[in-house]
């Protein structure tokens, strides 16, 4: 999971994400610290209870940058990157990755350990 | 003695529990646990329903049983939290909170609690961390097990005598199948807690699978007492593991031998003394009830009942056996005791006047010796009464009325008359029915006034035979009153409703009062041809269904038209008075006539002293003066939006700033207006002097023509009036598009490319992205959580260093995105080589609005507007995020303002000339 997040981060405008449960709670993370990823997650499950949780996607801009929620089957996808990020992309990208995750999650912890 | 299974027990202490039944929770939980001593559910049900029950001592003792056998049990640190809590102990409710929330994450409510806790004990405005003991839980129930052995293991590294930790970190390599390791910790938590249930049952299979047969059987037999109904040992077996079933799992589910259950209930009459050990069958017969009850029991119970005495005495063995300092508290006694104070029970009336305690004595005793239960019967109770505690009833109140010599009053008055003269017309009741209602009625009055449980004749009787003649004067009357009432309560087909009222009314022989224009006598007969046929065509409606099929049938109803024949006329009037939600630009012109006001004039002559903003003030508020405020409100939009459109009809050449304005003073006409001395307002003289040179199209404008009216200075727009004209931007297709591109809050939806997912036979769904943040309380919640710029930068830092050591490129691009273009000092380079490279100049200033460098972005745009160049919508987009800057609002806006005009949109060039305008006033206000 954290090299799937690390390779959030070779995109030049992401600075940070983690995967979470939808409750907050931190799976995995990359480029934060532990705290701050903590903090980040909290704040995504926040965002997606107060909006009733049905969007899948969701995208805040606040002040020092943006903040760029995903929800797969069971994790959602955090991320912190700079302002003005081409969003479509962005939200193409991170769709992808929580996919990969929610697979990761279910397949190989469940099964193969 | 009955045998049962022993979930069948522990559900039942659970079901008490959960009704609130505390005292049978915690008998049967110690029932079983007499049986079972070790089981661990029946100590966790034991310990909440003490706990319930407010016996802390008791529930202390039993939950820290409870966390021997089952040291993750989140039940028994929510009881511990409580108990610290009701003792004061703030600091150790917490921390038994916080263990009970990491060990059920999920339960919110004990998420809740370790919140409350925290706000109790450090204030409000802390946030609640998740532990890395939770986040075992976590990953532990997500079956993530090396990650939860994992975060066990650096758990165990800070807190080593975390046994629920232990044990979790046992279970997850257990469940990893990593036997070694995963009996050791079993080992390990049984040093502490060595009735450890799960740790005894995963040590019994390491070892049955390590070929130890014999300590297997043992920790196994050593679990199965404190867990003999196999719950817990179910939640080790995973589907797919048969022998492990067969092994862990009880063949036999265990029976609990409830001896106390069966020999309390034995149904019981509902008052009955102690029973009488001395019977013998042939003294007394079982009465038919205890019969019953005896049968309804168990087999064995029956048999138990067939050998032993367990009949009831009667009083007088009750009285016998009462101790003498009690011996008063018995209806006996109390008679006596009445009977030496010379007090006498009234007489009931048609019975025995021989009220003597020996009459009430010798009854008692003959009853007694009919019946098993000799209790005195509710009129020997009343007869036991005081006359000063006789019950107020109506015939006492009679009796003291009519000692008072009070008549009753008299139901053939005037005003009775009048009544049932009026109630007369009315349709008359079902006297059977209502009559008996009544009688019922008063039965139930009566018995509740008394307190006697006694039927409806004797008391009737009782009472007639007290009374005697007086209460039958008293009552004359009552009949007739009685008779009206039956006759005023409508039948169940009576008419219900307007036309029931008006058939009433009719057969009554009153006349509807006159309408003008309405013939009185074609209305009679009317009345009189069709009243039957429209009785009948209604008489199939119901009382339920008449309500709604009323509208249709009044209308078909002869009377009813007749009676409303005009109204039609005085309905119209009301509905043209009132406004509608949807009032038209019709409606508000006539809102303007009514208030004599004229429209909004265009010509010359009304300006001057006079202005059109000012008219349309006067005409607004006297408006409101007539015209509802809803509608008003209309009147607004109204002006504001189709004000533009006047300016557009008018002659694109001959329109006046007063067009525009609003104003009406100057003669100045649209190309009149000259960028170059609003430009002047902007202390950027080479830019000035550049648009100057270039822009000879237009002509010198004065700004004294915005500035000042005719007697001179003063101020003809206010600042609110601009601001109202720039609310009624006439909303163009330029102008909408514009708005949706620049003013809207970037909506955006997050697409999937196809090209991402070739190939992939699970394509996603586009995902829908909401932009979220508008809104203020989300805003707050992230904020307040700690996502804010300097998180932001933290981890900008981090990147950056990661970069720096090369762990990161950090540069790759997203899908679809171009890569950057030249520089902003090549493109300068260029366009400094290139001056009429359109598409080079667009780009330059547009490469710096994106670096924020609205100064030489706003003269580049200049430059490209004398030089007239065309200007994209992208190009408009970034002059107006420059105009938005306040050190560039003026320019910006003049610049943006003769870009409209030059392309003929008059309605934006004005909106930017006056936001120029704005904005050079607050400059100036500031200034000052």
């Amino acid at each position: 999971m954290e090299q799937e997040l690390q390779g959030l981060l070779e995109y030049q405008d992401i600075l940070g994400a983690v995967a979470s449960t939808i409750d907050g709670l931190v799976v995995a993370s990359a480029g934060f610290e532990s705290d701050d990823a903590e903090t980040v997650a909290a704040a995504g499950s926040a965002v997606v209870n107060d909006t009733g949780g049905d969007d899948t996607a969701l995208a805040l801009e606040l002040d020092g940058g943006s903040l760029f929620l995903t929800r797969g089957a069971e994790l959602m996808l955090v991320v912190c990157a700079e302002p003005g990020i081409p969003q479509d992309p962005l939200a193409g990208v991170m769709q992808e990755s929580v996919r990969r995750l929610d697979a990761l999650l279910v397949g190989s912890d469940q099964f193969s350990e | 003695m009955a045998a049962r299974p022993l979930t069948e027990a522990v559900q039942q202490a659970e079901e008490a529990l959960n009704d609130g039944n505390y005292r049978s929770a915690v008998d049967t939980c110690r029932r079983v646990l007499g049986q079972f001593p070790e089981f661990a559910t029946a100590h966790r049900v034991l310990g909440e329903a003490l706990l319930e029950d407010d016996d802390i001592a008791g529930a202390e003792h039993a939950f820290a049983d409870v966390l021997q056998r089952d040291p993750q049990s989140s039940a028994a640190y929510a009881g511990l939290s409580k108990i610290a809590e009701s003792r004061g102990d703030q600091d150790s409710a917490l921390a038994y909170a916080q263990v009970a929330w990491e060990n059920a994450p999920r339960q919110s409510d004990l998420r809740d609690r370790v919140a409350t806790l925290s706000e109790q004990l450090y204030g409000q405005g802390g946030r609640l961390h998740l532990t890395r003991a939770a986040l075992t839980s976590l990953h532990f129930q997500a079956g993530r097990w090396s990650r939860a052995a994992a975060e066990a293991a650096g758990v165990l590294t800070e807190h080593p005598n975390r046994v629920d930790v232990q044990l979790r970190q046992a279970e997850a390599l257990w469940r990893r199948g990593s036997l070694a390791s995963a009996g050791n910790a079993c080992r390990s938590v049984l040093a502490t807690s060595p009735s450890s249930v799960l740790a005894l049952l995963m040590l019994a299979d390491v070892e049955r699978q390590q070929n130890q047969p014999e300590a297997a059987a043992e920790h196994l037999e050593q679990a199965r007492k404190i867990d003999p109904d196999g719950v817990r040992a179910a939640d080790l077996v995973t589907i797919g593991s048969p022998d492990l079933a067969e092994f862990i799992l009880p063949t036999t589910l265990p029976v609990f031998n409830d001896v106390a259950e069966t020999t309390i209930e034995a149904e019981r009459p509902r008052i009955a003394p102690a029973p009488d050990f001395s019977w013998s069958a042939a003294d007394v017969p079982q009465a038919p009830d205890e019969t019953a009850a005896t049968e309804a029991s168990a087999a064995d119970t029956s048999e138990a009942f067939a050998d032993y005495d367990v009949s009831l005495p009667d009083d007088a063995e009750i009285e016998a056996a009462r101790p003498p300092a009690q011996a008063a508290s018995g209806y006996t006694s109390m008679l006596r005791s009445l009977e030496g104070e010379g007090l006498q029970p009234f007489h009931l009336g048609g019975e025995s006047e021989d009220t003597s305690l020996d009459a009430f004595e010798m009854t008692d005793e003959a009853t007694t010796d009919d019946e098993t239960f000799g209790l005195v019967s509710d009129e020997e109770l009343e007869a036991a009464r005081p006359p000063s505690e006789s019950p107020r009833g109506y015939t006492t109140l009679l009796n003291s009325l009519d000692d008072t010599g009070l008549e009753p009053f008299q139901v053939d008055d005037a005003g009775s008359e009048a009544v049932t003269d009026e109630l007369n017309e009315q349709p008359a009741a079902a006297e059977t029915g209502t009559v008996a209602e009544l009688d019922d009625a008063s039965t139930t009055d009566m018995i509740d006034e008394f307190g006697v449980v006694a039927s409806a004749d004797s008391a009737e009787a009782s009472e007639s035979a007290d009374t005697g003649d007086l209460s039958t004067a008293l009552t004359a009357g009552w009949d007739d009153i009685d008779a009206e009432i039956e006759r005023a309560i409508p039948k169940a087909d009576s008419w219900r409703g307007y036309t029931g009222q008006l058939r009433d009314l009719d057969e009554a022989g009153l006349k509807p009062f006159s309408i003008e224009g309405v013939d009185d006598d074609a209305e009679e007969t009317g009345l009189a041809a069709e009243a039957g046929d429209t009785l009948d065509d209604l008489s199939f409606l119901s009382d339920v269904g008449l309500e709604s099929a009323g509208a249709a049938q009044v209308e078909s109803n002869p009377m009813d038209a007749d009676l409303t024949e005009g109204w039609s006329a005085v309905d119209d009037e009301i509905q043209n008075a009132i406004p509608s939600d949807s009032a038209t630009d019709d409606e508000v012109l006539d809102g303007f006539d009514l208030s004599g006001v004229e429209p909004f004039a265009l010509d010359d002559d009304q300006a001057g002293t006079e202005q059109a903003i000012d008219t349309y003030d006067s005409a607004t508020t006297s408006a409101r003066d007539v015209v509802p405020s809803d509608l008003v409100a209309d009147i607004d939009l109204w002006t504001f939006e189709d004000q533009p459109s006047v300016v557009h009809e008018a002659a694109p050449n001959s329109a006046s700033i007063d067009d525009i304005f609003g104003e009406g003073e100057s003669d100045l006409a649209i190309e009149d207006l000259d960028l170059s001395e609003l430009e002047m307002l902007d202390s950027a003289p080479e830019a000035a002097e550049e648009t100057t040179a270039s822009d000879d199209e237009f002509e010198p404008f004065d700004l004294s023509a915005l500035e000042g009216s005719g007697d001179g200075g003063e101020t003809v727009l206010s600042e609110t009036d601009l601001d109202d004209l720039g609310a009624a931007e006439p909303v163009s297709e330029e102008t909408a598009d514009l708005a949706a591109s620049v003013e809207a809050a970037p909506v955006f939806e997050m697409t999937t490319e196809p090209g991402a997912f070739s190939g992939d036979s699970e394509a996603p769904q586009p995902a829908h992205a909401v932009e979220v943040a508008a809104s203020g309380g989300v805003q707050m919640t992230i904020e307040h959580l700690g996502v804010d710029a300097s998180l932001f930068e933290r981890v900008r830092q981090a990147k950056m260093q990661r970069i720096e050591a090369g762990e990161l490129q950090g540069n790759q691009l997203l899908p679809g995105v171009e890569p950057p273009g030249p520089t902003l000092e090549e493109l300068e380079q260029h366009v400094a080589e290139n001056p009429d490279d359109v598409e080079a100049r667009r780009q330059f200033a547009t490469a710096l609005v994106g670096a924020e460098d609205h100064g030489r972005a706003l003269a580049e745009y200049r430059a490209m507007h004398t030089s007239r160049m065309p200007f994209e919508a992208d190009d408009l987009e970034s002059l107006v995020r420059v105009a938005e800057q306040p050190e560039h609002s003026v320019a910006g806006n003049q610049l943006l303002g003769a870009i409209h005009r030059r392309s003929g949109n008059l309605g934006l060039s004005a909106k930017h000339y006056r936001d120029a305008l704005a904005a050079h006033r607050d400059n100036a206000k500031k200034e000052a």
